[in-house]
């Protein structure tokens, strides 16, 4: 009887289970999709978002007053950003446009692309978003094409990148430096900061004895901040620490080992210098913010951008000198893009609310800054010519900070900040049209799986040594060059491989 | 004699006791050090840090870091609740499920255990990947944004399972047998014999198992969202604070004249994210030893 009691229990539990399991396997696809709003996965600097619900309701009710449709938001930290979107992706999730870029790691928009991951908008384009579209020369759209067609929508902002020097200006103002002096001399970067770190040096009202307080100079976090600019050398749309660049600034297209050649010596030399001279110390890597700063490269150039953030970090003012040619690259132009799904039914709501963001600055502004009173308030100062002028100062307190106004459409949109000129906008689109364009615009190398291992192996052995010379530990027994010949045998299974693959599509692309 | 005899054990010095003094000695200021230099580091300011690296006493004791940490206030509070929630409960449910199904594996005349136990460590070598797991869990269990997420993919770990299946098997089959004589039903052998006898391997399990749960931080990122402050673990909170203090930091220039401690911050995140697991398993550890000196069987 208790035999058959409990292989009835037994069967009971069993067909329990498998409806169990057959009923959940009935469920699931997620929520349904609606027809009239747009869900737009924006990505966010990782600042504070407690308050985003507000922001992200107004700019809805305004979305949807003007054309009719509402829009969701999901927002990613930059560090969660390229994870959970390529889970959103993989599993089939719901999103209608997200953003992406040439600065996404293992997720850049030309990768993404060519993986088929976002909507092909080359007729779409011109005809739902075409205030955005005539805003940039077609050139400029040129940048965005994968296999001749376009996946994205630019986010416009200062694409022509050249290196930054910012110094102190009362220092800057004793050595009697400025940007016609350095141009006429043909100083280079490494020029211009070995004379400030001397004058500071023998400056007895900064250093002491001659010796200059730490985080004096800040070299910044990478190496292409002023190596690949300064020089005008084109990474090819990868990250430039993957061996592969041309000498684009000359108009070269031959792409070189940047790791085994005359820049990354200069680099090496360079760093060796400041740290031989007591100017940084094993704490550089760290981009700390102190008032001791006088002399920082700044990575790009960006009119008023650094003088801005440091008088307002510091307290004193800077001047920022600009080295290098500047350049416009695939990598450059693609940095910050706005792309629809390809699994989208919204094409045409998406391009509208890009364009929507375009043409409306205080739409922009609500999104990329949040609200007047809470978020931001309006101050007064004065410009050079002593003209009056607003601009705008962040509320500490407030909780909306995503710090990312350049990723969600035009940055030109953005209100004006504390010391940069009325004209900002159209100086820095100058610099964008007076640039130099690389021979490789328009490519950018998409590399297959089977490189994906030594490029990662590559990358790998490139941050190693870039990181021992800019914080200082490489070995003061052995010189430049043994140690940049160390590093090459370390790459060596894996760049003539990297450099065929590129110099390969890069000649195919050249042809057409 | 006998008296006198122990004394003498007891006050001869060994030469190979000594080494392993100092040996121990040294191995535990290896392990507190940077303990203490992390300690020491939460209460610095970047400033200090930068002019006078990780030092074992603060140069300048600043509370900064805390300050923007506790600035979440009762979010902090309420992650720790959950973290605690998650924890317990999770570790608790995981013990008595490996424990159940460890229990008739461990059973010599358990008919199927032999295709079971395969089938267990087939999930233990192979992991059908986050794709698959994610898409179970959001699109057919819709656990995203609830509770459950946080507690039920962890529950009944095969190596769990496994370890409890050996350590059951090792308990004397004729204990089992004599309470079945006496009337003695299957379950409560296993709650009344089984488990009682088995509290080291318990204990053990609970340690690991309480660990996971309080240092997961995966599982709040891919199935928490940002907004759904009320689910937040402290993992997941300490992670985004460190994000949101060097974005803070970053942009300090866009945001005012403050110098944000981003080093600081991190090490103050550190020892708020790991000081009470870590009070808890120094409480937990006289349990185990305990528990491995207490005979089961006697005579």
């Amino acid at each position: 009887m208790k035999k058959i009691a409990s292989k009835i229990v037994s069967g009971v539990l069993l067909a329990t289970t498998a409806f169990g399991v057959l009923g959940l396997s009935a469920c699931g696809g997620g929520k349904k999709v609606d027809e009239n709003t747009i869900r737009y996965v924006v990505y966010t600097g990782g600042g504070s978002l407690d308050d985003a619900h507000r922001i992200y309701g107004k700019v809805d009710s305004i979305v949807y007053e003007k054309l009719g449709f509402h829009v969701e938001f999901e927002p990613y930290g930059y560090t969660d950003y390229s994870n959970k979107l390529s889970m959103k992706i993989a599993t089939g999730e719901d999103f209608d446009m997200c953003f992406s870029g040439s600065l996404l790691s293992g997720f850049t928009y030309s990768s993404s692309a060519a993986d088929g991951m976002f909507a092909d908008i080359t007729s779409a384009l011109p005809e739902y978003a075409p205030n955005v579209y005539n805003s940039m020369d077609k050139k400029v759209w040129e940048a965005a094409k994968v296999d001749g067609k376009i996946y994205g929508v630019i986010n416009e902002q200062l694409f022509a990148r050249s290196t930054g020097v910012a110094i102190d200006k009362e220092v800057a103002t004793a050595m009697g430096l400025t940007q016609e002096k350095i141009n006429q001399n043909n100083w280079t970067y490494i020029d211009v900061i070995t004379m400030a770190m001397e004058h500071i040096q023998n400056d007895p009202t900064i250093s002491k004895d001659g010796k200059v307080p730490s985080t004096t100079l800040v070299l910044g976090n990478g190496w292409d901040e002023f190596i690949m600019q300064s020089h005008g050398l084109d990474a090819l749309g990868a990250n430039s620490y993957y061996p592969g660049v041309i000498e684009a600034a000359e108009g070269k297209t031959q792409v070189i080992n940047q790791f085994d050649s005359k820049y990354f010596r200069e680099f090496a030399d360079f760093c060796r210098l400041a740290h031989e001279n007591g100017w940084i110390d094993d704490t550089q890597d760290k981009l700390p913010v102190t008032s001791n700063q006088r002399v920082r490269v700044v990575g790009t150039y960006y009119p008023y951008s650094s003088e801005a953030t440091l008088y307002n970090s510091i307290g004193r003012d800077f001047v920022q000198f600009q080295f290098g040619t500047p350049l416009m690259s695939t990598a450059n132009v693609t940095s910050s893009m706005t792309a629809i799904n390809v699994r989208s039914k919204k094409v045409d709501k998406c391009l509208q609310f890009i364009d929507l963001l375009y043409t409306d600055k205080d739409l922009f502004n609500l999104l990329a800054i949040g609200e007047e009173g809470l978020e931001y308030t309006w101050k007064t100062a004065y410009d050079d010519n002593d003209q009056e002028y607003q601009y705008v100062n962040y509320v500490k307190s407030s909780k909306y900070k995503p710090m990312a106004d350049w990723a969600y459409g035009t940055e030109f949109n953005a209100y004006r900040k504390r010391g940069y000129s009325a004209t900002w906008a159209e100086e820095v689109k100058a610099i964008n049209t007076g640039a130099t364009y690389s021979p490789a615009y328009g490519f950018a190398f998409v590399p297959d799986r089977s490189l994906e291992s030594a490029m990662d192996s590559a990358y790998l052995v490139a941050q190693d040594y870039i990181d021992m010379f800019l914080d200082g530990s490489f070995s003061d027994n052995k010189t430049n060059e043994t140690i940049i010949a160390e590093m090459n045998e370390a790459m060596a299974p894996y760049v003539s491989q990297i450099l065929s693959a590129k110099q390969a599509q890069l000649n195919a692309f050249l042809a057409k | 004699m006998e008296n006198v005899l122990k004394s003498k054990q007891v006050k001869k010095i060994d030469g190979f006791n000594i080494f392993n003094y100092l040996w121990m000695i040294l191995f535990s200021l290896y392990c507190l050090l940077p303990i203490c230099i992390m300690v020491s580091a939460s209460f610095s300011s970047d400033a200090t840090l930068a002019e006078f690296g990780y030092t074992l006493f603060p140069k300048e004791i600043t509370f900064e870091a805390y300050k923007f940490v506790f600035e979440s206030g009762k979010l902090l509070l309420r992650s720790y609740m959950n973290s605690i929630i998650v924890t317990g409960v999770g570790t608790l449910l995981n013990l008595f499920f490996s424990a159940m199904i460890a229990f008739p594996l461990s059973k010599y005349d358990f008919a199927y255990k032999h295709w079971i136990t395969p089938l267990l460590l087939v999930t233990m070598l192979f992991s059908p990947g986050l794709v698959p797991t994610y898409i179970l869990i959001t699109q057919f269990l819709q656990w995203k944004d609830t509770m459950w997420v946080l507690i039920i993919p962890q529950i009944g770990t095969t190596f769990n399972i496994i370890l409890l299946r050996t350590f059951f098997s090792d308990i004397p089959r004729e204990i089992g047998e004599s309470a079945k004589i006496d009337g003695c039903s299957v379950f409560r052998e296993f709650l009344t014999i089984t488990l009682p006898l088995s509290m080291p391997a318990l204990a053990t399990c609970s340690i690991l198992m309480a660990l996971s749960y309080w240092n997961d931080w995966g599982t709040p990122f891919l199935y928490i969202d940002q907004f759904n402050t009320d689910l937040y673990t402290v993992q997941y909170l300490m992670a985004k604070l460190e994000v949101q203090a060097k974005t803070w930091y970053e942009n300090a220039g866009l945001m005012g004249n403050d110098e944000k401690n981003i080093n600081s911050v991190i090490m103050a995140t550190c020892i708020i994210g790991t000081m009470p697991i870590m009070l808890v398993f120094l409480y937990f550890q006289k349990y185990i030893v305990k528990g491995m000196t207490v005979g089961a069987v006697k005579g």
